[in-house]
């Protein structure tokens, strides 16, 4: 995601505090990129996530005061683009997930043996070809599962750090990033 | 060992099992081309998951940003305004009670020391009769102080009521901002 370090981070932080706006800016240089991967990814429309991603940057700044630096600043701004999501989302009336509701019966599915006559869906795919499908297979699974998606593969969070975003246990953030990947594996199948 | 289960596939490809466990599941696969097959169809997806391409942004997206963001906020806190509040009384209460030279203060506030002055007296009287060990101090306390207030007295005497109040306001903007950088050096730690 970034290769900026933790305690970087917390110096630009101080620095902002200060009133160094330049540090806010390299900050701002090093979130930008993987932040509008995910709302990008989230919302589908590039105007769209330019825009969101300019604000999470605006309402960090304005509220830099009440972050805490014993948390990573990445997870703190990919905590307020999430809620900015969900905002739209609730205002556009577009349904939006409980992570902690079970999508099926627990995600039953997980704990089945592999099908006698499993096919191999991804494979046959070169890589290129297979993100570009992943992309559109992301759209179409319930956005609670993609955001844990894409913060795990494009964003490189880790399941602490997610179940800390999302106040989750970590066992049921995993179970959903599982299920994501599963529900692409079937998209993928049916995709002609 | 039965074929593996999903969940199975995805905690070994995590790493995310005991040595024990991942040593079963490794002996397994390598006997079942059916599981072998599923894990590596599972590897490849995630592979591709986790190279997938950067959404384009703008050049001047930075800037764009830096150009909407408000200069940081300066909340006083209640306590700070309080602690504020709290010394300019003080040394409103100071320059009435222990300035007292004729001549060198309006007549108001010449009176006004005056009978705050005797107001302290009497509680230190009052507080003397009650509490035998806390009279002896006072008076030593009274004895040390009247020297020094002659003397401040002499020196303001020697001061215009114009230069007094410049000082006063000085020390006191000096004893604000003082305060207020060390509070900023010691503001981070706030709750998220």
């Amino acid at each position: 995601m970034s290769s900026m370090n933790e305690e970087n981070e917390k110096k630009l932080v101080r620095r902002t505090l200060r009133g160094e706006k330049k540090a806010f800016e390299m900050l701002v240089r090093n979130y930008q990129q993987s932040l509008l991967n995910y709302i990008g990814r989230m919302v589908g429309e590039r105007e769209l996530a330019l825009d969101f991603t300019q604000e999470v940057f605006v309402r960090a700044y304005a509220s830099l005061r009440s972050f805490d630096p014993r948390y990573k600043f990445s997870a703190w701004l990919f905590k307020i683009a999430s809620n900015l999501i969900i905002d739209h989302w609730r205002k556009k009336k577009i349904p939006t997930f409980s992570l902690s509701e079970p999508l099926d019966a627990d995600g039953e599915g997980l704990t089945l043996e592999i099908p006698d006559n499993e096919p191999s869906v991804v494979r046959k795919f070169e890589l290129a070809e297979l993100r570009k499908k992943i992309d559109w297979a992301l759209e179409q699974i319930p956005a609670c599962l993609r955001e844990l998606f894409v913060w795990r593969h494009a964003n490189g969070l880790s399941y602490e750090e997610m179940a800390e975003i999302k106040d989750l246990p970590v066992g049921t953030v995993k179970n959903r990033v599982y299920q994501a990947k599963e529900a692409i594996r079937e998209l993928l199948e049916t995709k002609p | 060992m039965t074929c593996l289960k999903i969940a199975d596939i995805y905690a070994y490809l995590e790493e995310d099992l005991s040595p024990g466990q991942k040593e079963k599941i490794e002996r397994h696969i390598d006997a079942c081309p059916r599981c072998r097959e599923a894990i590596e169809e599972r590897k490849f997806l995630s592979e591709a998951a986790s190279s997938l391409p950067d959404l384009d942004i703008p050049a001047d997206f930075t800037a764009r940003v830096m150009a909407k963001i408000a200069p940081a906020k300066r909340h006083l806190s209640v306590w700070l305004i309080a602690f504020t509040a709290g010394l300019s009384s003080l040394a409103l209460l100071l320059t009435l009670v222990v300035i007292p030279g004729e001549g060198n203060l309006p007549t108001l506030w010449t009176s006004l020391s005056h009978a705050l002055w005797g107001y302290a007296k009497n509680a230190a009287v009052l507080m003397a009769r009650l509490i035998t060990v806390f009279s002896v101090a006072g008076k030593v306390l009274s004895s040390l102080f009247h020297p020094i207030s002659k003397g401040l007295s002499l020196l303001t005497s020697l001061i215009s009521p114009g230069v007094q109040i410049f000082i006063m306001t000085l020390t006191l903007v000096l004893l604000i901002t003082l305060f207020y950088v060390l509070r900023k050096k010691f503001m981070m730690g706030e709750k998220t």
